[in-house]
């Protein structure tokens, strides 16, 4: 199998919808995400949205679990990712598998492509330990970007950046996407980032789905009470409907 | 060497006896060390990682050969490498294999359990982004060595430490033959034994020096680390 070929059987292995099934945690007595059933749809983009404590990246985990025992190797991004004392571009290699087949000059181009995507490459030499939290919130995302991956799960991946930084991780974002067709869940409170990047959108509350569909139906006069409310207090949205 | 300045006296004539009780001990030292950190090390890092029955047991054993009397350890390999032991065949009594086999019993439950701490107070937060990597196990374990190696280094030292100042195990073993199995500490016993109360003060002083040295050395290294 040549490199490409095993890249591509890397991407190729979900293509069909799958349902998890029993995503129940307890918690001290206490249910701290229910979820009966969820089916996602390969290539979709879903946003994870939902108030703190609502059970969002208690669900991330969970499906970064059941996924990777499923399908293999997926990107999982989680909310406070640990950045290695090894230089950037070391860092970032660690994202690229053994089994993956690549020569030594194939990683080190995926490596400068996602310096360059994500303005890391004046920094390619400093230590991931010393970077700032805007600086090693981009560099995790590139330890993901740096190869295709059929699932990505990213927990509010975006939450430390700038918006000079914002607007290149979304970029990159974009462009890996659809390039790759991957699944995408992205956690997040930053509404904007969900609706410019997600096309679905998953609304949590209390460790419960309340809401599922087209994020276009945010807007939706009819949508329920509990996401009306999230949207007003977390978001400020009543002058927009 | 019989007083305080006689025992410097020969260490600026460069004394032959007085050097290859100095070299002998960093040899012993250095020997003992290492095997306890190369073995302790991933043993510390494969308990710290792996949850099985009996765990809590193992570390509790563990902990306790931390204290381990160094005249235990002593007798026990004494027994094993005597004549009629088990392991008696090697001749390996009164012999530096036999002294640093001895301080690898005191140091290895010391290395292991001290790493084990070391990698359990960080691994909770390195292993959620570890486990997303899809890493061969080696190099989790490696990276989680890695990322403690600031805490590992006080391990080493800690090591490093016991094996320079242990003296009852070295004696039962080593039998402090001179030119052969003398090292710092016997060297001070013999010398306090006789009543040469000055030259024991000054072979004290010599192995504190050595032990500063190390552990200049070591921080040095461990800063330019963190700058």
């Amino acid at each position: 199998m040549t490199d490409m070929q095993s890249q591509t059987a890397y991407l190729q292995d979900f293509e069909k919808p799958v349902t998890l099934t029993g995503l129940k945690q307890i918690w001290r007595d206490r249910i701290v995400l229910d979820v009966p059933a969820l089916t996602l749809l390969p290539g979709r983009r879903y946003a994870l949205l939902g108030a703190n404590g609502s059970g969002k990246s208690t669900l991330m985990k969970m499906l970064s679990e059941r996924l990777t025992a499923n399908y293999g190797q997926i990107g999982y991004l989680p909310q406070k990712p640990y950045n290695f004392a090894l230089n950037v571009s070391h860092n970032i290699s660690l994202g690229i598998p053994q089994g993956l087949g690549l020569s030594a000059d194939e990683k080190n181009a995926s490596i400068q492509k996602q310096l360059d995507a994500l303005n890391l490459t004046e920094l390619s030499a400093c230590r991931g330990n010393r970077l700032s939290g805007g600086e090693a919130q981009k560099m995790a995302l590139a330890r993901l970007l740096v190869i295709p991956r059929k699932i990505l799960l990213l927990d509010e991946p975006t939450s430390s950046l700038d918006l000079n930084s914002l607007a290149q991780a979304e970029a990159a974002l974009t462009d890996y996407l659809s390039q790759n067709n991957s699944l995408l869940v992205l956690a997040t409170h930053q509404l904007s980032v969900a609706r410019r990047l997600c096309d679905e959108m998953i609304f949590l509350d209390q460790g419960q789905i309340l809401a599922l569909g087209p994020i276009s139906g945010l807007m939706d006069p009819s949508r329920n009470s509990r996401l009306s409310l999230f949207l007003r207090y977390e978001h400020g949205m009543n002058s927009i409907e | 060497m019989t007083t305080f300045e006689s025992v410097f006296a020969a260490f600026a004539s460069g004394d032959g006896e007085l050097y290859k009780i100095l070299g002998l001990t960093v040899c012993m030292t250095l020997l003992s060390t290492g095997f306890s950190v190369l073995t302790g090390f991933p043993a510390g890092a494969v308990l710290a990682s792996l949850s099985f029955p009996g765990k809590k047991l193992l570390r509790r054993i563990i902990q306790t050969c931390m204290g381990l009397p160094p005249v235990v350890a002593g007798l026990f390999v004494f027994l094993l490498l005597s004549r009629r032991g088990p392991m008696g065949s090697l001749q390996l009594l009164f012999s530096l294999p036999a002294m640093v086999i001895a301080q690898f019993i005191l140091i290895f439950p010391i290395v292991t359990s001290l790493t084990l701490a070391a990698i359990e107070s960080r691994q909770k937060a390195i292993n959620q982004t570890i486990s997303t990597l899809g890493l061969p196990r080696y190099k989790k374990y490696l990276l989680l060595l890695w990322e403690c190696r600031g805490s590992l280094l006080t391990v080493v030292l800690t090591g490093f430490g016991r094996s320079l100042s242990e003296v009852g195990a070295v004696m039962m073993v080593g039998g402090n033959i001179q030119g052969k199995t003398r090292v710092m500490t016997t060297a001070i016993m013999l010398e306090t034994s006789k009543g040469n109360f000055g030259a024991a003060i000054a072979l004290g002083l010599v192995l504190l020096i050595l032990a500063f040295l190390v552990n200049v050395i070591a921080n040095h290294f461990q800063e330019a680390q963190n700058d």
